[in-house]
């Protein structure tokens, strides 16, 4: 079991500003689902785009699959990374399969129409996001959560090693944000597919991911598992609020309560 | 199987807008000059041949490149109102066939070179304006393209305020859009560079597809965003600039046409491409042989026809569909 995805002492910033990310190690196993926590600026979306080579690290190196995501075409990285981004607007109307179908782009050459094998993935990533019946529907038709998993079902078909997810359940409502979670987390164990979800939600995402990784100013400042990383102090060094954390007597799981 | 059919309904087209006329001349003499020329009289050979035929071709050679370069604006900048007379790519290009013309350069070669350049520099003005590291903000390219649109406008206006009486008239039609000059030979320009333009532009008819969802988004998915776009405006610069320097100013194509093929058909551009493009054509060579029929014997400028329909129907267009408009 290689690293699916890992950052070495990566540093990063835009133009002359100051540095957006810093030092930043860690590895991402293959099979592995990572939160990436911190405050607004701390440099988690930096972090997501450094990770499918939008942007190119100033000091240090990304590396996908043992290789620098330098040496990756744009083509080649979209076969191995795959993006979910906050929310998606679409200036034109399709239908939610055609929608999918578009994760397919990275495997097709100039002429080519996606064939029997691509339409048999997409429908795979719809039934597994559980969206296969709006699969005729136009995507403005559906609610913000519906479109999430759609999205990921797009993801999906890109048929990925790794997933970057950058605040996937942030206009969405309590019930959807969980259902989120769990398809992410299901993703992550049945496929194999390699996560790292960068949220707000704190709760949730300790008790999905593997590990917890805590941004501040640009560094990372803690990494380990939920129950190692969520604490009052971190809380409290990490988004300067004063904080509970005890645990969830359900699920176990940290429980973050605002004082 | 749809561009099959649009192509049968193009030629059907063809065919009816060669019998219409301020000349009578029935549908078996059109035939008749296509299959046995000895049983027609000379002059209605010459009336088919010489003056109608050239004068479709170029129509539906305008009609095809300026509706796709429609199309292709409206996916890159993900903007309904974006087309090559907004962005101000026609009146570039106007622009230089006009410089080119003062210079004194003829209509063979000289003109559509200067108008080529007219809408190259155009765009890129439209670029420069409303670039912002690495994208464009598609309604600042709008706003840039109306302004570089008025400017050169005004420019040719002071040309034509400033030029002889009798070279006045023949620019105000040109500049409504005039085919009343057309020559097989201008075809015989166009004809290439729009069938490869129209295949190196449907290469990029996935790209643009994903484009629908933002650039970021298209680039999560593998598109080489930046040499798309640079292609892409390129290409229809070069076809729309041809075409414009041969027929004037012709609005609205660019619009109407994309918009009703993604009424009817959705917003797949692979199949949109095609139907736009061949639609353009049929749209344009209707509107021609209405421009030269209504007030017959004497012609309306192209353009005033295009306008004509093409206004209300915007209109009807914006108002059925509020805000929603690409939605559906």
């Amino acid at each position: 079991m290689g690293a699916a995805m890992s950052f070495e002492k990566v540093g990063f910033r835009y133009e002359d500003r100051m540095w957006a990310l810093k030092d930043i190690s860690f590895q991402a196993e293959q099979g592995e689902l990572i939160g990436i926590l911190g405050p607004n600026g701390s440099g988690k979306t930096t972090l997501l785009k450094l990770g499918n080579g939008l942007i190119r690290p100033k000091q240090g190196d990304v590396f996908l699959k043992e290789k620098s995501v330098r040496s990756y075409s744009r083509l080649h990285i979209a076969r191995e990374v795959a993006m979910v981004p906050q929310e998606t607007h679409f200036h034109f109307t399709f239908s939610v399969l055609e929608v999918v179908l578009m994760g397919r782009f990275p495997y097709l050459k100039r002429f080519q129409f996606e064939g029997e094998r691509d339409i048999k993935i997409a429908q795979g990533a719809l039934e597994a996001t559980h969206s296969i019946e709006f699969a005729n529907r136009s995507i403005h038709e559906l609610s913000g959560g519906e479109r999430q998993r759609v999205l990921i079902a797009r993801a999906l078909a890109q048929e990925p090693s790794v997933m970057l997810l950058d605040e996937p359940t942030t206009f969405l409502d309590l019930k959807f944000k969980k259902e989120i979670f769990e398809l992410i987390s299901w993703l992550v164990r049945s496929k194999g597919i390699t996560a790292i979800v960068v949220s707000h939600d704190i709760e949730l995402a300790s008790k999905y991911c593997d590990r917890i990784i805590m941004l501040k100013e640009g560094q990372m400042v803690f990494m380990g598992s939920p129950h190692e990383v969520i604490t009052s102090e971190s809380i409290k060094h990490v988004y300067d609020c004063a904080a509970v954390v005890d645990q969830n007597p359900v699920t176990g799981a940290p429980r973050v309560s605002v004082i | 199987m749809v561009s099959l059919a649009l192509t049968l309904a193009l030629a059907a087209a063809v065919l009816v807008s060669l019998v219409c006329g301020t000349a009578k001349i029935s549908f078996m003499d059109v035939l008749k000059v296509f299959s046995d020329e000895s049983q027609v009289k000379e002059a209605t050979r010459l009336i088919i041949l010489r003056i109608r035929l050239p004068r479709i071709f170029l129509a539906g050679l305008a009609g095809f490149t300026l509706s796709l370069g429609g199309l292709v604006f409206q996916g890159l900048l993900r903007n309904p109102l974006a087309d090559p007379f907004v962005l101000g790519v026609s009146s570039g290009a106007a622009f230089g066939a006009v410089v080119g013309i003062i210079l004194g350069f003829s209509f063979g070669l000289g003109v559509p070179v200067f108008a080529f350049l007219g809408a190259v520099i155009t765009i890129y003005l439209v670029f420069v304006i409303s670039g912002r590291g690495m994208g464009v903000e598609s309604s600042t390219a709008i706003l840039a393209g109306v302004i570089v649109n008025a400017f050169f406008t005004a420019v040719i206006m002071f040309f034509i305020a400033t030029s002889s009486e009798d070279r006045l008239h023949s620019m105000l039609f040109w500049l409504y859009g005039d085919l009343s000059q057309s020559r097989i030979s201008y075809s015989v320009i166009i004809a290439p560079v729009a069938v490869a333009g129209f295949f190196l532009l449907y290469s990029f008819s996935r790209h643009l597809n994903l484009l629908a969802a933002g650039e970021e988004s298209a680039l999560h998915l593998g598109v080489d965003v930046q040499s798309a776009r640079v292609v892409c405006f390129l290409v229809v610069s070069l076809m729309v600039g041809l075409a414009v320097s041969f027929t004037g100013l012709i609005g609205f194509v660019g619009l109407i046409v994309p918009h009703l093929a993604r009424m009817i058909f959705g917003s797949d551009n692979r199949l949109l491409m095609p139907v736009s493009a061949l639609g353009g054509a049929l749209f344009l060579i209707a509107a021609d042989t209405a421009a030269r029929t209504v007030m017959s014997p004497s012609e309306l400028p192209v353009g005033v026809i295009t306008a004509f329909l093409g206004a209300p129907f915007f209109i009807y267009l914006l108002k059925a569909r509020g805000s929603r408009w690409a939605r559906r």
